[in-house]
């Protein structure tokens, strides 16, 4: 399988085709944080509701809407908590506006349950989780990875999620846009996995002009009301109706009928699940991105996510500095994965280092596609720091 | 011009925060070059270690982290005992002397009172960073004074736009007087 990546920008996939050359003056150079990024995103991407309780790192998130939304006449509503903040999201979206929480760890933790009402129903939302360091309250400024594996499966049953992880202040506002787009294309939650460096830290990026960006929006029915099903099994993504517009739509967080409502029925289920998951696998081109540096003669593949790979490249060219030849491979979709890509590059390598700020999550699934053949080593760091370059060099030695 | 580390380390409630911002928007969007910051403080408004890591380089920067500092601008002793080890052996030192002594046997270390500097020039010893700002832009290579004021006028917070143009400009007099007397010495 072919699959994409995130071009520089003049060829960007959030950018709009054109038939003209898209000109770098064009565009305004900002010198903003990760937060601030997202936030310029989302309102590019159209958000019209964010619901949210305000918590370290994400605040500035929060903030800045709180400001902003108001004066375009969106909405922004600081709710109790994020179960709440959630919930208002998902009912914002079924009334038909693009909407968007973001949050921390504690309340990431909180937002599941609804997570999971979001993937059941099929309502897109975009979350956005700025880690931080630990478990429970943990340490609001310290930085993380630690919540990778609950991005996935972090609310229960069995489900596809989109998991999306940038690692500049650029792919924060690149992945934003993407994020609308997928959560709008496919029916679903996306889980924007960022984290309190590349949040509060500041880069250069350039903003596209807002015309110039490809923005996705839900598909409407085309049949009359009495006709719409709102989970209909004829196509992988069925149509969303706007409430309010005479399209009947029971929203449940039971399993239901290709109506909505309710449903034992063995038949129904299975359809319903084999649907959920294919319109993922459909995709799977579009949706599955990474970053490659130094990668096609290399021996050794560091493959990370987020801030570590920053810290990968470099320990990719300290190593190419001592004639090791060594590349890092930067996932930016955590969830799903591209298997038959991810296996085969993994396999034709001599080793594979996996950095992560955790005790090793990333590492499961990268050591499960090696299937034995090629070692792969881990690096890891929990004390609220980012990993050095040396320590990746380490054990490359 | 090649990559350039830089840090910037004081006390809360020094204004340290905000200048991180300034250097690194005056690089990026008023010289057109590139520029991360990445800051950290002590959970309190006052008092606490806070800092700002500054990287600026005319290529794109993949590594956004500090390996050994070209200048470190430190505004208080403490600050200097924390991050002397990480500037280059031959790196720049500003020290502001009003915050505590820096060791004698550094030969890193520029003293100027920078706080002095900046209490005369506006009556605030928050202005202190800009003031080092503004000494750092006449001392060194890295930074225009221009650039400097252009990104005070635009990312300030409103209404104290005045007093930080006039203790960027303080501090780039200090420089100048700074450099006139080691030259007559």
């Amino acid at each position: 399988m072919k699959v994409k990546k995130i071009p520089y920008y003049g060829d960007s996939r959030i950018l709009r085709d054109f038939n003209c050359e898209i000109r770098e003056v064009d565009y305004e150079p900002v010198f903003i944080q990760g937060n601030e990024a997202c936030v310029e995103a989302a309102i590019i991407a159209g958000l019209g509701f964010y619901g949210g309780y305000p918590i370290t790192p994400s605040s500035e998130i929060a903030e800045i809407f709180s400001r902003r939304l108001p004066q375009d006449g969106k909405i922004f509503i600081q709710m109790e908590d994020e179960i709440a903040s959630i919930a208002s999201c998902i009912g914002a979206s079924i009334g038909g506006l693009k909407s968007m929480t973001a949050t921390s760890g504690p309340g990431f933790s909180l937002m599941q349950e609804n997570i999971g009402y979001a993937v059941m129903a099929e309502i897109p939302v975009v979350v956005v989780n700025v880690q931080r360091l630990g478990p429970s309250t943990g340490a609001a400024s310290s930085p993380a990875q630690g919540d990778l594996m609950q991005a996935r499966w972090g609310t229960h049953g069995d489900h596809p999620i989109l998991v999306l992880a940038p690692g500049s202040v650029k792919e924060t506002f690149e992945l934003t846009i993407l994020a609308f787009n997928f959560a709008e294309r496919l029916r679903t939650p996306v889980i924007l996995l960022s984290d309190e460096v590349i949040g509060h830290m500041r880069e250069k990026i350039l903003i596209p002009p807002s015309d110039y960006i490809l923005l996705e929006k839900r598909k409407q029915p085309f049949e009359r009301p009495a006709n719409y099903r709102p989970y209909s099994n004829d196509e992988d993504v069925p149509a969303m109706a706007e409430m309010g517009l005479g399209y009947r739509h029971h929203i449940t967080g039971l399993l239901h009928d290709q109506n909505g409502f309710p449903t034992n029925s063995q038949d129904e289920i299975a359809k319903w699940y084999d649907r959920i998951y294919r319109k993922f696998d459909a995709n799977m081109k579009d949706i599955f991105m990474y970053n490659e540096y130094m990668t096609e003669d290399a021996d050794i593949l560091i493959i990370s996510f987020g801030i570590s790979s920053r810290i990968s490249c470099r320990a990719a060219e300290m190593a190419r500095e001592r004639g090791i030849k060594a590349g890092s491979l930067q996932l930016l979709t955590l969830w799903p994965i591209d298997e038959d890509y991810l296996s085969s590059v993994i396999k034709s390598k001599k080793a594979v280092i996996v950095p992560e700020m955790n005790r090793g999550q990333l590492f499961y699934d990268i050591d499960r596609l090696a299937s034995g053949r090629v070692p792969i080593k881990k690096v890891n760091r929990t004390d609220g720091h980012m990993i050095d370059p040396e320590a990746i060099l380490e054990v490359m030695e | 011009m090649r990559r350039c580390e830089i840090i910037l380390a004081g006390i809360g409630g020094q204004g340290l925060l905000l200048s991180g911002l300034i250097l690194g928007d005056a690089a990026a969007i008023s010289e057109k070059r590139h520029a991360v910051q990445i800051e950290s403080y002590a959970p309190l408004a006052r008092g606490g270690a806070s800092s700002s890591d500054i990287v600026i380089s005319d290529e794109e920067i993949r590594y956004p982290r500090i390996e050994k500092a070209d200048i470190l601008v430190a505004l208080a002793e403490s600050s200097y005992i924390e991050h002397k080890d990480r500037v280059k052996d031959d790196g720049i030192i500003i020290f502001n002397s009003n915050g505590g002594e820096a060791d004698k046997s550094d030969s890193r270390v520029i003293e100027i009172p920078l706080t002095d500097v900046a209490v005369r020039s506006t009556k605030r010893a928050i202005t202190v960073s800009m003031a080092a700002l503004g000494f750092l832009s006449h001392f060194t290579d890295l930074i225009s004074l221009r650039a400097i004021l252009s990104s005070i006028a635009r990312k300030a917070p409103a209404g104290t736009g005045n007093i930080n143009i006039a203790a960027a400009e303080a501090g780039s007099a200090a420089a100048e007087e700074f450099l006139s007397n080691a030259e007559r010495s």
